[in-house]
């Protein structure tokens, strides 16, 4: 008789101690809202464009020396140097300054007081994803060796 | 099932109850923190992106500047050097 009353307590505690642990998880916010979302997407896109700019601009920097290492003549560098900023330079460059409005116009929006422009966050967090993604492409296009670092969310595993 | 296991067992479930709990306690007094945090490192991302971009248009001139001024020093030496064998020395 003790012992079956033993047994249907420890019973209960384990349902409880299962109910808890659920109820732990469930109740646990497992992500931001969204203008936290929104925010932290912003940060991981700075801090991804910021490096990649700092990166590329060591590479334009060394890419036009070594043009200058190689060139065999002064005529062959300046074609050399004017190839390469027209191909590649301006291009890439282009390209920063285009993620750069994209991360702007979302700055705005996450300062917007007002509800319609709140809504915006959304399309303009998909113009920075679209931007990175299209500078990524530009710099694998022209064999720049700058991978764009992760642009998963601030705080995101 | 013996009451000594029993018991022992009844103790372990309110050892994990209390673990648990705390757990729970522990995210909610600590998560508005980290959150704080990660926004603050967010913003910081964006100045820093900021303070890059500003100067991006300046530092590729500069590299642009640099290397002209290397190929122009690259192929003067050339020349003044061609001139000195000639011994042309003007």
């Amino acid at each position: 008789m003790f012992s079956d009353v033993l047994r249907r307590m420890v019973r209960i505690s384990l349902v409880l101690n299962l109910l808890l642990l659920v109820g732990v998880g469930l109740s646990v916010p497992s992500c931001a809202t969204p203008y936290e979302s929104a925010k932290l997407s912003q940060g991981a896109a700075s801090r991804a464009i910021a490096t990649t700019a700092l990166a590329w601009v060591d590479y334009d920097r060394q890419h036009q020396l070594d043009i200058v290492k190689n060139a065999r003549s002064r005529t062959e560098g300046l074609m050399k140097l004017t190839e390469y900023r027209l191909r590649v330079q301006v291009p890439v460059q282009k390209m920063l300054h285009t993620t750069q409005d994209a991360l702007d116009a979302l700055d705005s929006a996450l300062s917007a007081s007002d509800a319609g422009k709140r809504k915006d966050w959304g399309t303009v967090l998909a113009n920075v994803w679209r931007a990175a993604a299209d500078l990524a492409t530009v710099l694998k296009r022209y064999g720049v060796p700058i991978p764009l670092p992760s642009l998963a969310p601030l705080g995101s595993k | 099932m013996d009451a000594n296991t029993t018991s022992a067992l009844i103790s372990a479930g309110g050892q994990l109850l209390s673990k648990l709990l705390g757990i729970a306690v522990e995210y909610v007094m600590a998560s508005p923190e980290k959150r704080r945090q990660l926004l603050q490192e967010a913003d910081d991302a964006y100045t820093f992106y900021r303070g890059t971009m500003a100067s991006l248009d300046q530092v590729i001139d500069q590299n642009n500047r640099e290397a002209d001024q290397a190929l122009q020093d690259k192929f003067k030496v050339s020349v003044d050097l061609t001139k000195l064998a000639s011994g042309d020395d003007e």
